[in-house]
């Protein structure tokens, strides 16, 4: 393969790690690659490739944007990755329809939510995780188990008020 | 080799011998080349040993050895076998191990530095609801909900 268009393969398939790792010397890390690690990186040129325009700079500035994120807030982050990938097809989907709906929300209100978890996980670093697993059920449940929480939350108030 | 000394050789290299036995052996081998060249060589596959790197012991080293030690007679093959001590093994022992620990290492760095790549692309695909994956799907009051959830669902069961 040509040096050139080696490069151009490494600097399109892997976006952000092209700016650091490819231009020292891209054909000796190619060469250095398995046949495997080769064909993943062209079939992942290919899938990159295919996608919109648009969707391929969004990529990239969320890959820069992931690099500069410090490291408390790359590890938050992977969390929730790790999350949404422990997360079944149809959680997903469900998911992907809530997000839809929160970006409906004002910036204002989207702030005030993330500055709320925020404050509260925290305050109860060690609820992280119980806080995690309360979300994923919240999320599964209809309607109706949502407006009995609801209840039993205001129920439970009243009791500890009294 | 006929020679009496020939079987104190290894201990005469290691310095196991007592000073008389030390001076006989020594003025026997400035008369007998067969034994200087044993005692050659048993010095050097014991520098050679010693000289092992603290990682990682080079493949040309070992080769360079290991080809000595064949090369040798049957019967040195086994004489050798002395050289099997834990005084020398010991530390090959130990930089065997270290480089062992050290490909480890290496290798879980390379698994992880993949992993790293597959977490990024990741990431970068679904950065925006990763951000706030936390807060996806709730309101101001739900939150509150949510943040006592396990606690209201153990209240519903009998």
């Amino acid at each position: 393969m040509r040096i050139g268009a080696l490069t151009a393969l490494l600097l399109c398939a892997v976006p952000a790690w092209a700016q650091t790792d490819v231009s020292d010397d891209a054909a000796a890390r190619f060469d250095r690659m398995s046949e495997q690690e080769k064909a993943q990186l062209r079939e992942r040129l290919r899938q990159f490739k295919a996608l919109p325009l648009d969707e391929q700079a969004r990529i990239q500035a969320n890959v820069a944007r992931w690099r500069a994120l410090p490291p408390e807030e790359k590890a938050r982050v992977r969390q929730n990755l790790e999350s949404f990938q422990r997360l079944s097809p149809d959680e997903r989907q469900r998911l992907l329809g809530q997000w839809r709906e929160f970006q409906k929300l004002t910036p204002e209100q989207r702030q005030d939510l993330r500055q709320r978890m925020r404050e509260y996980l925290r305050a109860n670093p060690e609820r992280r995780r119980q806080m995690m697993e309360n979300l994923r059920e919240w999320r599964s449940m209809s309607r109706e188990q949502r407006e009995l929480m609801r209840q039993r939350l205001r129920e439970m108030r009243e009791r500890r008020g009294k | 080799m006929s020679c009496t000394v020939e079987e104190e050789l290894t201990a005469y290299v290691d310095g196991e011998l007592s000073a008389v036995e030390a001076a006989r052996v020594r003025t026997h081998l400035t008369s007998c080349a067969p034994c200087r060249s044993t005692e050659e060589l048993l010095r050097r596959t014991v520098t050679e040993l010693a000289a092992l790197p603290g990682f990682e012991p080079s493949p040309g080293l070992r080769r360079r050895v290991l080809a000595e030690v064949e090369s040798l007679p049957r019967r040195w093959t086994e004489r050798l076998q002395r050289w099997l001590r834990p005084a020398v093994l010991a530390p090959a022992g130990v930089a065997l191990a270290t480089a062992v620990v050290v490909a480890m290492v290496v290798g879980q760095r390379v698994v992880a530095e993949r992993t790293e790549r597959g977490a990024e692309l990741a990431v970068a695909e679904h950065y925006e609801l990763l951000s706030d994956y936390e807060v996806v799907g709730l309101s101001r009051d739900d939150l509150d909900v949510v943040e006592h959830l396990d606690e209201l669902q153990k209240e519903g069961r009998p």
